[in-house]
């Protein structure tokens, strides 16, 4: 029986996702901080969505990954707005707990016609 | 005497030496040329930036001050496309190279030479954003946008979390967003052609057709891309799989049948009827999966943006009634989702304006004369341009509508491009949306206007002859040159400047929250903070009239402190938009300066504030 491999970035984008949340609540300052949690906030909820979507190629991934992570954000952050539990730090904890789930377990859902 | 071909030095004839560079020019890499085409538009482009003087803009825009380099480096960067798209081998990274190139050329250009965010509606779009992040609330009745929260809820969030403001970042923001928006329309292209390069060259007509400049900091920039992401989505996952043939299939294989069998194009259109479905390349996904990744960017599009999800949902009908969408379900679903928002969610924005939404159904007339009757007045720069952006877009639907023939012409009924080109169209039947509908049909329209525009030039595969080929070249470098001139055509207005920043800065810092902030016009870079802590009126139609005086009385019937801001780009959207003479406005103020009632409390070169000496209640 064949091994899952897991793709190369998932372990990256977790640790990008965790040193993230980690700057923010330290409230550290500088070019740091907003160049990696853009990056998170860009790449990472998209890209476990792309993931349990089974997206593979590189031209699906390119075009959704992005639009998929700011939905997520939308979501989530107007969830926060609706129920008066403004907290930028809040929001980016769900954010990322959901992309570690969708990264992790979101690539074992049902197999598609081209893996079988 | 007879002069010898050769040079004493050289044996050679002439020929020979001719036949050695064309042999150099042979043995030169295909991908040399493009590329140092692009470096040199590159190389003129940066030199024509210092040459532009933005305190001698006009009414014509930024076209007063390109210099020739500008539209050289466009031409070039069109000739360098074209080279590398007819090339006997594609080169993906040469070709995005370019389009990321053209879109920083069009669409950053203003990063470069000016010193502030352009736009006044950047700075109200900031300033909510600041008001959700500081009070994490809304305040709908202060704007009917806050019922629509989701980018401003994104961006709030996005602000507090990298610590950069959304401001400093918004002159980034267009070029941002068109290139967000070619992967999905590359997706989208892919799926309803097998023609690579018309793909590639669609995408460019998009960068170079789309000046309507909604792709700002804003929540109709964010849509849109969810809105080409959706179609993209459901074109390329959930469009009836190849040689389904649904009822207008049906109807046209009958149609077909009975033209003569003498006329030529009988064959070519019976041969390829099956080929009319689609037939793009085959994706593979979890498709339930796709359809809740749908269903949730809806769900942000409809929380997002007024008029985007009625264009994603008249797309979405359109195709499922066409037979060309699986997925027969989710125009149903969207319409829940819709009326479910509106209902319940925005009851503030309806309470107080549901008469006037449902007044324009119907009035095709009224919606028309919004649209362009009533922007075509103001100075003569400003009509100019008016008609220019008119004509570009006739030219631009023209075009389309030739590529439309010419693909029926070689067998190819694009019914998916073809009708979500047209949808649009639905919305004049529907809302004047303050006059800008029409600017918001060829928006929408645009991703498939660029697909037929480019099919004009290559309607099918194959080798393109050295006639289309040169007329792709001049048609294209001449939509890259008429861009700016269409998009910048208001940029005197749109231009905004740090001193008129520091002015409204330094009054936020002077006012007393609660304090009545009167201005000469909407077009300022004010409310970018504190939006909620003051209150704001437009003078507009004083300020048209120069009427000193009525501006003073409403001044003075505020029951609080009251300021009158008068700034530079006010001055501009008075004297293109509205006809204000020249010198009106000079004179205005010098009057202003001398009444009694107000003072001056601010000063600099591009703003001015004055504040009501005495704000106690004077009339009822």
């Amino acid at each position: 029986m064949r091994g899952r491999r897991e793709p190369i970035w998932v372990a990256p984008l977790i640790a990008l996702g965790i040193c993230a949340f980690v700057l923010v609540a330290i409230d550290a300052g500088g070019p740091v901080r907003a160049l990696l949690v853009a990056a998170f906030s860009l790449l990472g909820p998209g890209a476990g969505m792309a993931r349990a979507l089974h997206l593979r190629s590189p031209i699906e991934q390119l075009a959704l990954v992005v639009p998929f992570s700011l939905a997520c954000t939308a979501v989530v952050a107007m969830a926060a707005l609706y129920m008066g539990w403004w907290s930028p730090l809040g929001i980016m904890g769900v954010l990322i707990l959901g992309t570690i789930g969708l990264l992790m377990f979101g690539g074992r859902g049902p197999r598609v016609a081209a893996e079988s | 005497m007879r002069v010898p071909l050769t040079s004493p030095r050289s044996s050679r004839p002439f020929t020979a030496r001719f036949e050695y560079l064309r042999g150099a020019w042979n043995a030169l890499p295909p991908w040399a040329l493009p590329v140092a085409l692009q470096v040199a538009a590159v190389v003129f482009w940066l030199a024509g930036l210092p040459m532009i003087d933005l305190d001698q803009l006009d009414d014509y825009g930024l076209v007063s001050q390109l210099p020739a380099l500008t539209y050289v480096a466009l031409a070039l960067m069109a000739l360098a496309f074209v080279l590398a798209l007819t090339a006997r081998e594609l080169r993906p990274a040469l070709l995005a190279a370019n389009l990321v190139l053209l879109a920083i050329m069009l669409y950053a250009i203003t990063v470069f030479i000016e010193d502030a965010p352009r736009f006044a509606t950047t700075y109200v779009h900031a300033g909510f954003v600041e008001a959700i992040g500081r009070t994490g609330q809304r305040f709908p009745n202060l704007d009917a946008r806050f019922d629509w929260p989701g980018f401003f809820a994104m961006t709030a969030y996005l602000e507090q979390v990298t610590g950069v403001r959304s401001l400093d970042v918004s002159p980034l923001v267009p070029v941002a967003s068109n290139l967000l928006y070619l992967p999905p329309l590359w997706l989208l292209y892919r799926s309803v052609s097998p023609d690579r390069r018309l793909a590639w060259l669609a995408l460019w007509v998009f960068l170079a057709a789309n000046w309507i400049g909604q792709d700002y900091l804003s929540p109709q920039g964010f849509n849109y891309l969810l809105y080409v992401v959706i179609l993209a989505m459901l074109v390329h996952w959930f469009r009836f799989p190849d040689g389904h043939l649904g009822w207008v299939d049906r109807l046209w294989a009958y149609l077909i049948e009975r033209v003569p069998q003498r006329i030529p194009i009988h064959r070519r259109w019976r041969t390829d009827a099956r080929a009319l479905v689609v037939d793009g390349f085959s994706a593979d996904a979890w498709r339930p999966g796709v359809v809740i990744a749908i269903a949730v960017l809806f769900a942000v599009d409809v929380s997002s943006h007024q008029l985007t999800p009625f264009v994603v949902l008249l797309g979405t009908t359109t195709l499922v009634v066409v037979s060309r969408l699986s997925l027969r379900g989710l125009p149903l679903l969207m319409a829940v989702m819709i009326a479910a928002w509106v209902s319940y969610m925005t009851v503030t924005f309806l309470a107080g304006h549901l008469a006037g939404l449902l007044s324009d159904v119907g009035q095709t007339d009224a919606v028309a004369e919004a649209s362009v009757g009533r922007r075509l007045r103001g100075s003569e720069g400003h009509l100019a341009i008016v008609y220019f952006r008119l004509v570009l877009s006739l030219v631009i639907w023209l075009g389309a509508a030739f590529g439309a023939l010419r693909r029926l012409w070689y067998g190819k009924l694009d019914l998916i491009t073809g009708l979500l080109a047209l949808v649009p169209f639905g919305m004049l039947a529907l809302q004047s949306y303050g006059g800008e509908i029409l600017l918001r049909v060829f928006f929408f329209g645009l991703p498939f206007i660029a697909f037929f525009f480019a099919a004009g030039f290559r309607p099918r595969r194959g080798r393109m002859g050295a006639g289309w080929t040169a007329a792709m070249a001049v048609g294209l470098a001449a939509l890259a040159i008429a861009m700016p001139i269409a998009r910048y055509g208001n940029e005197r207005a749109d231009r905004m400047t740090s001193l008129e920043i520091a002015a409204i800065d330094e009054l936020y810092q002077v006012a007393e929250p609660g304090s009545l902030i009167s201005v000469g016009n909407y077009n300022s870079p004010f409310r970018f903070r504190d939006t909620e802590l003051f209150r704001f009126r437009s003078l507009s139609p004083h300020v048209a009239n120069s009427d000193v005086d009525s501006l003073i009385t409403y001044m003075s019937r505020a029951n609080t402190d009251c300021y009158l801001l008068m700034t530079r780009s006010m001055q501009a959207t008075a004297e293109m938009f509205i006809g204000l003479p020249p010198g009106e406005w000079d004179a205005m103020i010098a009057e202003l300066r001398t009444r009694p009632e107000i003072e001056v409390v601010l000063e600099n070169a591009d703003a001015i504030v004055f504040k009501l000496l005495d704000s106690s209640p004077t009339s009822p």
